[in-house]
């Protein structure tokens, strides 16, 4: 089965791994995009921010919070935040970007998801790799980027069209659900999630900080409940 | 629209949040690809990265499962609540997005009929 490696062959292995990702990919795109025309967004802004920041979780933090009013550089603060998790993906791809150029290196930069670490991380750990690995992960990366760009467009044009009493704004939480639950394999990361979510319910803050505050605290309270572990 | 920032156009403000997330993603991305030749990431703050996806994800989602229709007070909307912790248990069994999102949304609507 394994045929010799080539960019051709790697960048369509690529584009295959991608498709069970479809149905995670699809449906948070299409209610990102009418989330945005819901917060007041106009489409092309709507897609402008699909584009610049492709990064769903935090596109989704910043509309709630650009509706709900929330000061300029707390919207930005709290987007960073939701996104430091690229830091974790980029260090630990970053060994095999390295004999990449520099432009290629920023172009894989910015195509860096959850889906596409989870599943390229797997393959540049397997041994006799191929030296066109690259062509792998820019064929997965870039399927994901298309088939977000796509989702996001036909739920910025089809949004309006569904009415509020279908609720299908719950897919956004849903989706999160089924990313998190399978993170829950020990118990830091458990009550990392826990105390997270207690306190964004809890905490009021002015100038709606909560989120970044909660995450702040949930984040602690992992290193803490690992430390104790350690500890004993 | 945004009463944080009287006198201040709508358009701007979603412009500069479009420029100003997009250059900070941006640079949280490609920092350490660019800089890890040379340098590793602190074990420390590596530790403290990993519990960033569950703790963020889980205080953007849960907010939205007490305060229905974003009123701060805490108002239970029990059929979300009760269709999440439903959903959890799916997600938990078949690890699969595509079930969860279908069997979530069906514990939604069902719920929503029922409390009707």
């Amino acid at each position: 089965m394994p045929q010799v490696s080539t960019p051709r062959v790697e960048f369509f292995a690529g584009c295959r791994a991608f498709g069970p990702m479809l149905m995670s990919i699809v449906p948070f795109g299409m209610v990102c995009g009418a989330a945005a025309i819901a917060a007041g967004l106009t489409p092309w802004q709507a897609f402008a921010m699909s584009c610049v920041v492709f990064a769903g979780s935090a596109q989704i933090a910043a509309t709630q919070l650009f509706a709900n009013g929330a000061p300029l550089l707390v919207i930005i603060a709290t987007a960073a935040v939701v996104n430091l998790r690229f830091m974790m993906y980029s260090a630990s791809l970053a060994p095999h970007f390295r004999p990449l150029k520099g432009r290629w290196k920023a172009l894989f930069a910015y195509l860096i998801t959850d889906q596409a670490y989870a599943l390229s991380i797997v393959r540049y750990a397997e041994e006799n790799q191929g030296k066109h690995l690259h062509w792998f992960y820019f064929g997965l990366a870039g399927a994901i980027w298309a088939c977000w760009q796509v989702a996001t467009i036909t739920g910025i044009l089809l949004g309006s069209l569904v009415p509020p009493s279908w609720s299908l704004d719950f897919i956004v939480p849903l989706t999160f659900i089924a990313m998190v639950v399978p993170l829950l394999s020990d118990r830091a990361m458990l009550i990392a999630a826990t105390v997270g979510g207690v306190a964004s319910v809890l905490l009021i803050l002015p100038l709606k900080l909560n989120l970044i505050a909660a995450a702040l605290i949930g984040i602690a309270a992992g290193l803490t409940a690992e430390k104790l572990r350690r500890a004993r | 629209m945004n009463p944080a920032s009287p006198g201040i156009p709508v358009e701007l403000i979603i412009w500069s949040m479009t420029i100003g997330i997009g250059l900070l993603t941006f640079a949280i991305r490609f920092t350490p690809i660019a800089l890890l030749a040379r340098l590793e990431l602190p074990d420390r703050l590596k530790r403290a990265l990993r519990y960033v996806p569950p703790a963020v994800m889980t205080a953007i989602i849960t907010p939205s499962l007490f305060f229905a229709g974003g009123a701060p007070t805490i108002t239970l909307d029990f059929p979300r609540l009760a269709a999440a912790i439903f959903a959890a248990l799916i997600a938990w069994r078949t690890r699969s997005t595509l079930w969860t999102v279908v069997f979530g949304m069906l514990a939604l609507w069902g719920l929503q009929a029922l409390t009707r």
